[in-house]
């Protein structure tokens, strides 16, 4: 399964090079799925643990640090994500979609499953004569 | 064969598909779109910018944290419109390519046509067919084919 999306990824490389384009090498991939799981941990301990702690327990030093920590981490997710679904050729609205879930509890993880999966079946060359180099 | 040749057609596809600017870049559905939402979040993040100096300068230093933050998504902002204004949606990225290879993968003409054949062993076995097809062929190559426009 590996060999066959590196494969694929190579592929795709050596017809966008041609085109211009940055190829959408594992790399990119890697940087968003990094990002998608750091900012929906830290979201969740924020949700979860930091804001019912200010609320309840009148103790705002979880959600003061991590909230700071997920509002840069954010901006980072945002590049990554961005980054990604453009190279993937995500369309407009969908994008919005994927940039969004890095503020909304656990949607983050449902974006990373489906870019991923949406990742390695653009990945596989579906011309058979793409395959053999 | 078939790989040199698909290659081929995919890189004559690409070169051909690759130049001519879109000239509506600016004003299609698209883009206009992208520009409005950009005209509303600019002033968002700005909003949001000022609203942090406030929290700040009445006691709170996270607001200084936040107050940096929020440009720094203004210009994210500005980069993301940058970026979708200038891509051309069917060609940039894996869906681009996919439509690519869909063409490459249509015939170009450079395949024998199954119908040669047939009309190969037609010839191999009718002697004055085939001499009548080379006098057509002949005249066919010494006179330019007529068209409209060639007068």
């Amino acid at each position: 399964m590996p060999d066959d999306a590196v494969q694929g990824a190579a592929a795709v490389e050596g017809a966008t090079a041609v085109e211009g384009h940055p190829a959408v090498s594992r790399r990119v991939l890697i940087r968003y799925r990094v990002m998608a799981y750091t900012t929906a941990v830290l979201l969740i301990v924020l949700v979860f643990v930091g804001i019912p702690l200010q609320v309840w327990n009148h103790q705002s030093i979880v959600a003061r640090v991590v909230g700071t920590i997920h509002g840069y981490l954010y901006l980072v997710y945002l590049l990554a994500a961005f980054d990604l679904t453009r190279k993937l050729g995500v369309r407009l609205g969908w994008m919005v979609l994927v940039l969004l879930a890095g503020t909304v509890p656990f949607c983050a993880f449902v974006a990373e499953r489906k870019l991923t999966a949406l990742y390695n079946r653009s990945a596989v060359p579906p011309l058979a004569a793409a395959a053999p180099l | 064969m078939s790989s040199t040749a698909r290659t081929g057609a995919v890189g004559a596809v690409t070169a051909g598909a690759l130049p001519a600017p879109e000239p509506r870049r600016w004003t299609s559905r698209r883009a206009l779109v992208l520009h409005a939402v950009l005209a509303l979040w600019i002033p968002g993040c700005a909003v949001a910018c000022w609203w942090q100096v406030t929290v700040a300068l009445s006691g709170d230093a996270l607001g200084w944290v936040y107050t940096v933050m929020w440009p720094c998504f203004a210009v994210f902002g500005t980069v993301v419109w940058w970026h979708l204004v200038h891509d051309d949606p069917d060609t940039v990225g894996a869906r681009g390519l996919e439509r690519l290879r869909r063409e490459a993968a249509t015939p170009t003409g450079d395949e024998p046509d199954p119908a040669d054949a047939l009309i190969a062993r037609a010839e191999a076995q009718d002697a004055e067919l085939a001499a009548y097809n080379a006098y057509l062929a002949d005249l066919g190559r010494r006179a330019p084919a007529k068209t409209w426009r060639k007068k």
